[in-house]
């Protein structure tokens, strides 16, 4: 078909109109979370708490409408939850949508570089041996130093020649994954039944835990990522065409690698070390964004960043609603939910645009 | 713009493909790198755009060494239309034929007026304009040839690379693709396949074998009968001015190598 000259791309509407809504759907679910819980709060007074807490001098903070109760359930319970559920699920998606140009494979994830197994193994040495044994580390800490120590064995192990080589990246990645997840589970098994829990409720990742300081890593890490990814929009789409085509575009692959894996880890490093391994977000949320909008990086990032969003604070809050005042794990309901949905997207004519045809 | 090969080698998992190759290309002449397969060509052309780094001597575009340029500004002066893209995520025509603009943004940059108008202009050009919306995977060969070469030429580099630009285009594609080139009024070095092709577009042709330069300067005067015959192991009869080739291949006694001739690399290197 030809295109009226000087019109802009036929999916450029379509973003513009994606990235938009995310947004709105994004602050609404905020709101929602705030007033779904054992605590009865309204949608108007949950909204009317978050903005009091930043804009100070709101009314209805002091006239006695509001409870010391609802304040707390809001701004200390479901406003950090919902929070950290949009940032995890923003990082990981941008994370996955990254690694997936680095490497150039469909198949890759947040994880596929032994991120997620090197955090695993950070986290559950302080829950089975306890702090005091690893240096005092908190849980937090020793998972993020360990992402980035897996992290920063996969880079040297595919560096050969000068060049970060994809196959190499995603081969020490799968091996070291493996052995870091054999220490895992060494120490799961050779443990208190107690701290099994624990162990279980870190991989399988969860956000029910947050508080407003767990927010600080995976906010920076999200900024850094969004800047980082935002101003190599185009150097992405030219790696995209393979390493030589790169180079005669004037874009230096393997450098553009490197920064890639760091951002990419750093993203992932700080969302674990918080909320776990949440899986399924970061490998399948790009693809959607990309059946969506397209490959082009420029509409393919904000949809894929809001939507990782929305995706995760909505899975959080149905996690906690469906079966109240039982919880299920956010692993599973991701999964649950994420891949029929996927599966029937990938079926549907329109999926070729992500390169689902062959 | 100019472009000076000055003793380049290229080695490749410790052999040497390309061995002390010169060449000068003038500002505006078309120059096409003939010879068999593996003779180096394509591992010459790499060192054109950057893709390899020659282990001795010198690629100087507009006077400065390759080596030194920034990759952006590498780009903006040698344009490359490569066999075929990679397409495990996948970008429509125009999406590609755009990724040429971007050697002249800086980061953050957004597509302007004058990149559209390029992107199109070069799209009409090489007869894509059709194929706007098309998902480069779907097209066929020579369409995917032809929007390799609009995105080469919405670069608007003055030195444009062609590595076997006519392998999958039909005799009429591949005369206008090489009139196109012609009309350009760039620099052009191309890798070609076919001495005919070579014979009637180049101004001059370089005759590459086992990675090294054997021969340069007019087609009609440099591919003869017998260059032709020890270079490529065929016989050939040549018919008017410019010259035109006419191939049957030579009755090979069994046992013979495919290259009767030229030296093998690796026995002159001691």
């Amino acid at each position: 078909m030809r295109r009226a000259p000087n019109r802009p791309h036929p999916l450029a509407r379509r973003a513009a109109l994606l990235t938009t809504t995310l947004a709105v759907v994004a602050l609404l679910l905020v709101v929602v979370s705030g007033a779904v819980g054992s605590v009865a709060v309204t949608p108007l007074q949950a909204a009317q708490i978050v903005v009091g807490h930043l804009v100070p001098g709101m009314p209805w903070m002091s006239d006695g409408s509001l409870t010391p109760l609802q304040d707390q359930a809001v701004w200390q319970f479901r406003l950090p939850r919902v929070l950290l559920a949009g940032l995890a699920g923003a990082g990981l998606a941008l994370a996955g949508a990254l690694m997936q140009v680095t490497v150039r494979n469909p198949l890759a994830e947040p994880y596929i570089l032994g991120v997620s197994s090197g955090a695993s193994v950070g986290a559950v040495l302080v829950i089975v041996l306890g702090s005091a044994a690893v240096g005092g580390l908190s849980l937090n800490v020793a998972a993020f130093i360990g992402a980035l120590v897996a992290c920063g064995c996969v880079a040297a192990l595919a560096r050969k020649d000068g060049a970060l080589s994809p196959t190499r990246m995603i081969l020490s990645g799968v091996a070291l994954g493996s052995l870091f997840s054999a220490i895992t589970s060494y120490l799961t098994i050779s443990t208190d039944a107690q701290n099994v829990v624990s162990v279980l409720f870190f991989l399988l990742g969860s956000v029910s835990a947050a508080t407003m300081t767990s927010l600080v890593g995976p906010t920076i890490a999200l900024v850094v990522g969004c800047v980082v990814a935002g101003g190599l929009a185009r150097s992405l789409n030219a790696l995209l065409t393979g390493d030589e085509s790169a180079a005669s575009l004037g874009v230096d692959a393997t450098r553009l690698r490197g920064v890639l894996l760091v951002v990419a880890s750093l993203l992932t490093g700080a969302v674990v070390s918080v909320a776990g391994g949440i899986g399924f977000v970061g490998l399948v949320v790009p693809h959607v964004a990309r059946i969506a909008v397209g490959s082009d990086h420029r509409r393919t990032l904000p949809v894929t960043v809001l939507g990782g969003a929305v995706f995760l604070m909505a899975a959080d809050l149905l996690a906690r609603t469906v079966a109240a005042p039982t919880e299920i794990p956010l692993g599973i309901l991701t999964a649950f939910v994420g891949a029929p949905f996927f599966l029937w997207l990938m079926r549907r004519a329109g999926s070729e645009r992500a390169g689902f045809g062959r | 713009m100019r472009v000076e090969i000055e003793g380049v080698t290229v080695t490749l998992g410790g052999r040497d493909v390309v061995r002390d190759a010169s060449l000068v290309v003038e500002p505006g002449e078309i120059i096409g790198l003939v010879g068999p397969n593996g003779s180096g060509k394509s591992s010459l052309l790499r060192t054109l755009y950057r893709a390899v780094r020659p282990s001795a001597g010198a690629v100087r575009v507009g006077g400065d060494d390759m080596l030194t340029l920034s990759t952006r500004e590498a780009a903006r002066r040698v344009a490359v239309m490569l066999q075929d893209p990679s397409t495990e995520f996948d970008l429509d025509v125009y999406e590609t034929v755009l990724l040429g603009r971007g050697p002249h943004h800086a980061t953050f940059g957004r597509d302007t007026a004058e990149d559209v108008a390029i992107v199109e202009e070069a799209m009409r050009r090489t007869e894509v304009d059709d194929l706007a919306d098309r998902m480069v995977a779907t097209l066929s060969g020579g369409q995917r040839q032809r929007v390799m070469l609009a995105r080469a030429l919405a670069q608007r580099s003055p030195v444009l690379v062609l590595d076997e630009p006519s392998n999958h285009l039909d005799i009429s594609h591949q005369h206008d693709l090489m009139s196109t080139v012609r009309g350009l009024g760039r620099t052009v070095v191309a890798a070609l396949h076919d001495l005919n092709l070579a014979a009637q577009y180049c101004d001059r042709v370089v005759v590459l074998a086992a990675g090294r330069v054997v021969a340069h300067g007019a087609p009609g005067v440099v591919l003869t009968p017998d260059l032709v015959r020890t270079t490529f192991a065929i016989d050939v009869q040549v018919l008017g001015d410019p010259p035109v080739f006419a191939f049957r291949p030579l009755a090979r006694a069994a046992g013979t190598p495919d290259r009767i001739t030229v030296p093998r690399a690796e026995s002159t290197h001691p």
